[in-house]
């Protein structure tokens, strides 16, 4: 179905890029701003066919041209990170999967150390198989503060609950946990 | 039809007056200074990265991490880019804006390299690219505002009606179902409690938890706010289309605490009669004034 209506939109697009160019033949306005209204829809049909070309071999998106398809994927569970202070917790509370109002320690604000969330996020959501590399990028980034506490790294999964789907539920699931000395992945996540 | 549309976008017969000039160069100051302000911000926070996942634009093409991921790359591309918008806006250098386009690029691939994308700094790319066009293909000053204005009008336009489009291809009419706002509800509640440290529901975002049809409501005109950006390219319902889509921005703001100030600025200048306010007001002129003058 979405095959077939990019195929009809692309068909539709091309028709009027095709109609916008032979437009441009038989103004019949004053000499003066026939041509200046000529020349700006042929430029403006080029400059059309070049943002259709982008966008239709870049996924969408090519700065500064979009499709803007942000929040077009509604209903899917999403992924996102949070990391939390856990200097204070007891070890044998580290890697248990939970409910945000049972998660242990204080919520570390990432804007502290100039990180942005969503970056993060993106991270987890595209990082695939974990290996030593991954995991010194994600320390890096935290480095200066793991350096002087116990942080943990939460994967955090929204979705809407079946049969109905009308409930959202949020679970907290421990991935990287990063201490002065060590960093260490949850394997059992994996 | 074609001709007709394009002739009213552009409006290249119309008679230019005092009004117009001053209000389209302060349109043009704010969309520099917005281009400014994104790409050092930009500037700032690339240094702290190392590795490109989502390779966006012209990173699909070269190494970006080794050209961009280190100490002085993006302040240097935001110096030369700084110094090209300051020739642009004066008028020095008739390429400078299309140099601008090309650095504001590299900059916006190189701070969204991570995965996550950013629409807010595409309509301020969007009004220097036609400010690049516009200068390279027009050489007279009035035709090359109205042009600029013309194609920017349409692009903005066209842009909240592929948003709109996009909806529905990807989801279908169940898009507007209150659940899914819930959905992103705790989504960017975990964002904003995860960068910032706290997060607390304003009364708007737990009255839509509460009322599902309000939820529903709510997406319902936001989805209709974006199909009617085809409206905004005509100049007698795009004030209304503003308004809408200034309203829809609020609504993003309150409902998923998401800024898209630059958007709203921009609509703000775009679409409403400043110039033909400017006239009456400041200059105490009009265009029939002009036109006899």
């Amino acid at each position: 179905m979405a095959q077939f209506i990019k195929s009809f939109l692309l068909k539709k697009i091309t028709k009027i890029i095709i109609r916008v160019t032979q437009e441009t033949l038989p103004l019949r306005i004053n000499n003066c701003t026939m041509t200046a209204l000529q020349k700006a829809i042929r430029i403006f049909g080029v400059l059309f066919l070049i943002q259709a070309l982008l966008l239709a071999t870049h996924l969408g998106e090519f700065w500064p041209f979009s499709i803007y398809p942000m929040f077009s994927r509604a209903g899917n569970p999403w992924t996102r990170a949070l990391a939390r202070d856990i200097s204070a917790v007891d070890e044998d509370e580290y890697w248990q999967v939970r409910k945000f109002a049972t998660l242990p320690g204080e919520v570390f604000a990432m804007d502290e150390v100039g990180i942005n969330t969503n970056d993060v996020s993106n991270f987890i959501q595209k990082v695939g198989t974990w290996n030593d590399e991954k995991i010194a990028t994600m320390r890096n980034l935290f480095d200066e503060e793991a350096s002087k506490r116990e942080l943990m790294l939460y994967h955090v999964r929204g979705e809407l609950v079946p049969p109905n789907k009308k409930e959202v539920v949020l679970t907290y699931t421990p991935l990287l946990l990063m201490t002065p000395d060590t960093t260490i992945l949850n394997t059992d996540f994996q | 039809m074609f001709q007709r549309f394009f002739r009213q976008l552009f409006n290249f017969h119309g008679i230019e007056t005092k009004g117009e000039r001053m209000f389209w160069r302060f349109v043009e100051a704010c969309i520099c200074l917005f281009a400014i302000q994104h790409i050092w911000l930009w500037g700032f926070y690339i240094p702290q990265l190392s590795g490109v996942i989502l390779p966006l634009g012209f990173a699909g093409y070269f190494d970006l991490s080794a050209v961009m991921f280190n100490d002085y790359a993006s302040y240097i591309n935001a110096t030369v880019a700084t110094i090209f918008i300051f020739f642009a806006y004066f008028r020095l250098w008739r390429w400078s804006y299309l140099v601008v386009v090309f650095l504001f690029h590299l900059q916006y691939i190189s701070r969204y390299s991570q995965g996550e994308i950013s629409h807010e700094g595409h309509m301020v790319g969007v009004g220097i690219l036609m400010l690049a066009v516009a200068t390279l293909t027009f050489k007279d000053e009035r035709l090359k505002r109205r042009f600029a204005h013309g194609l920017l009008i349409f692009y903005v336009g066209f842009g909240y009606f592929t948003a709109s489009v996009c909806k529905l291809i990807a989801t279908g009419i169940t898009w507007v179902n209150g659940s899914h706002m819930h959905l992103w509800m705790g989504e960017r509640s975990t964002d904003v409690l995860s960068q910032f440290g706290a997060f607390e529901f304003n009364l708007l975002q737990e009255y839509m938890l509460e009322y599902h049809w309000l939820s529903t409501l709510i997406l319902t005109f936001g989805l209709l706010a974006e199909a009617s950006g085809v409206l905004y390219w005509f100049k007698k319902t795009r004030p209304f289309v503003g308004i809408v889509l200034i309203a829809m921005h609020f609504g993003i703001l309150f409902s998923m605490n998401i800024h898209f100030d630059k958007c709203v600025y921009i609509l703000l200048l775009l679409s409403f009669p400043w110039a033909d306010l400017l006239d009456k007001y400041w200059f105490k002129t009009s265009r029939a004034d002009a036109l006899a003058g």
